[in-house]
């Protein structure tokens, strides 16, 4: 409590000593606290708003009498925001079936109207092993229901990971890559995520994002506030793609894979798509992941990455893909707008192949 | 930058409270997430719950070889030790260079919280056991480990969003998938839970570990990496 004690502190004295127009740099939470207590922060910051209709705002609701811009019944006062505080505290404490039942709610939503290939087919069999191999590295190995991969039959080129440890494939990407060193090093960006607990954390900055403007007034949220919440939409993503890109080369270097393969992934998303990303990732990201390499190479060498380079195209270049995407959605991947048809077409899918354990 | 200066008690007081809610919602927005960290905090003794479905308990701190026995949901094992330490990213809220973010330029390391940021990956949990940290949770977090209480959880993080109209109502869901190659994008409105929990039933049981061990001996991954 000391510290929050000498925050408060440093930030009444300033607040009070100051009138309302100040610029805000709030490039983090932290760029926002030290702006509340540093007397002269100002300019260059992403925020240079004027914080003064927020406080007029508080002001208001502090008196009790006037109704504010922050809700229906006015701006809280102190007593409502550390009851909001307790029960946001009560909703951010949460445990593996919380995360699970968060991401199931948003790839339930992702995955609807989509085709996917059932469980067992041997493409998912596949890429579930690589899955498997990489999170063997990871310090989050286990999920509530382990982790779980959908392969999806689309031609967008990405993968995701929900809360929970739930991956989703696309087909475009599978497209994209040539060797399962590419698709171990891509996999281990999203279990990096995982392990890091990015999802959630992105939940919990909107939470706060909804805190703030609760209790300061959207004035206040777009004012002096700011510059904290375009961190957590945007700089706070960038900042978690890295994290996630360094974390997931050490884990798949740990497996044994080639890290190199990321920067080669990443280079033909770049050529693609001319981005390694897009919005929310860093625009040199390729640079990034080639430095953090640096001299890291495959744990068994060129002839390892060979092998699982054949490994890679004798499952989903020879045959096996080709043939799911000749027979179409009704045999080979799952219509996920009927169930009743994805049991059927699940038991038809998984009689042509034999899963393949790479032997 | 400083414009005028207050003169009377009554400026002082209108100056006073506003501030005094930033502040305080400030603070405990950072005490609310803070607490919300990755890993609850767990010490030598500690009781502990597995909220996993089922998870291996291994001789080693790290998948090694077969599983001695599994523990099933809800056994709980007292810590014997603590295994893997590593800290939290700098992402996490209670990470270490977040926290001195918030504190003064000449703050003291021992004003910091190192049981904030220093987390442990296993926990040894004797006769030579060991079980992945990211399971375990303890007693009062795991009385709320229910899918009713879950399911209510998630409607409360998009509540807000709800009133607004159904295309937005999961963006915080869809905003926590993490892509490596862009923003996750929801294609269709509907929220599929039929077929999701579908494909989850289909699935083989978790436990293929020969098969996985067959998968990194032919591609010379992990133990196999020559």
């Amino acid at each position: 409590m000391k510290k929050h004690k000498r925050l408060v502190v440093v930030a009444l004295t300033y607040l009070i000593c100051v009138t309302g127009h100040s610029t805000v740099q709030g490039q983090s939470l932290g760029g926002l606290l030290k702006s509340l207590s540093g007397a002269t922060q100002g300019g260059g910051g992403q925020a240079d708003q004027d914080p003064s209709k927020a406080i007029q705002n508080l002001m208001k609701g502090l008196t009790g009498g006037v109704q504010g811009s922050g809700g229906a019944g006015g701006s809280p006062n102190i007593g409502d925001i550390m009851a909001d505080a307790e029960k946001l505290k009560d909703l951010l404490r949460v445990g593996p079936v919380d995360r699970f039942y968060l991401g199931r709610r948003g790839v339930a939503s992702r995955i609807s109207g989509q085709s996917f290939y059932p469980p067992s087919h041997p493409i998912v069999r596949y890429v579930r092993s690589v899955l498997g191999t990489i999170a063997m590295y990871s310090r989050m190995p286990y999920a509530y229901r382990g982790y779980i991969l959908f392969v999806v039959d689309d031609p967008e080129v990405n993968l995701y990971v929900a809360p929970g440890g739930i991956v989703l494939v696309y087909r475009g990407m599978l497209d994209m890559i040539d060797s399962e060193d590419e698709l171990a090093l891509l996999l281990a960006h999203e279990l990096a995520h995982v392990e890091l607990d990015h999802g959630f954390s992105h939940i919990s900055m909107g939470e706060g994002r909804k805190f703030l403007e609760k209790t300061t007034g959207k004035a206040g949220a777009g004012g002096i506030l700011g510059g904290l919440l375009e961190w957590a939409d945007n700089g706070y993503g960038v900042d978690m793609e890295v994290e996630a890109d360094y974390r997931g080369v050490e884990m798949a270097a740990r497996a044994g894979y080639d890290p190199r393969a990321l920067v080669m992934a990443l280079e033909k998303l770049k050529k693609l798509k001319g981005h390694y990303g897009g919005e929310g990732y860093p625009p040199d990201r390729a640079a990034k992941v080639r430095s953090k390499v640096g001299g890291m190479r495959s744990r068994g060498g060129e002839s390892a990455v060979r092998l699982r380079t054949a490994r890679f195209q004798r499952i989903l270049r020879g045959g096996t893909m080709a043939a799911a995407n000749a027979t179409g959605q009704t045999q080979a991947t799952v219509q996920a707008t009927s169930s009743v048809s994805a049991k059927k077409a699940s038991k038809v899918a998984a009689q042509p192949d034999e899963p393949d354990t790479g032997n | 930058m400083i414009k005028r200066w207050c003169v009377s008690f009554r400026c002082f007081w209108e100056r006073l409270r506003g501030p005094m809610a930033v502040g305080v919602s400030a603070i405990f927005l950072i005490g609310a997430l803070s607490d919300s960290a990755t890993a609850e905090p767990f010490y030598k003794g500690n009781v502990l719950f597995n909220a996993c479905q089922s998870l291996p308990v291994f001789s080693e701190p790290r998948i090694a070889g077969t599983a001695l026995r599994v523990l099933s949901w809800g056994e709980s094992v007292t810590v014997k030790s603590r295994e893997e330490k590593y800290f939290a990213p700098d992402s996490d809220p209670a990470s270490e260079q977040n926290q001195r973010n918030r504190l003064p330029d000449n703050i003291e390391d021992d004003e910091l919280n190192p049981h904030l940021f220093t987390r442990f990956a296993w926990v040894g949990i004797g006769a030579g056991g060991f079980v992945s940290a990211g399971c375990m949770v303890k007693e009062p977090l795991f009385r709320k480990q229910d899918p009713a209480i879950a399911e209510e959880k998630v409607k409360a993080f998009s509540g807000k969003k709800a009133k607004k109209g159904f295309s937005e109502e999961e963006e915080g869901e869809v905003t926590a998938m993490k892509g490596a190659a862009g923003k996750a994008k929801r294609k269709h409105g509907r929220t599929d839970y039929q077929s999701f929990d579908d494909y989850l039933k289909a699935m083989t049981p978790l436990d293929y570990m020969e098969e996985l061990a067959e998968f990194r001996k032919a591609g010379q991954l992990g133990e196999y990496a020559r």
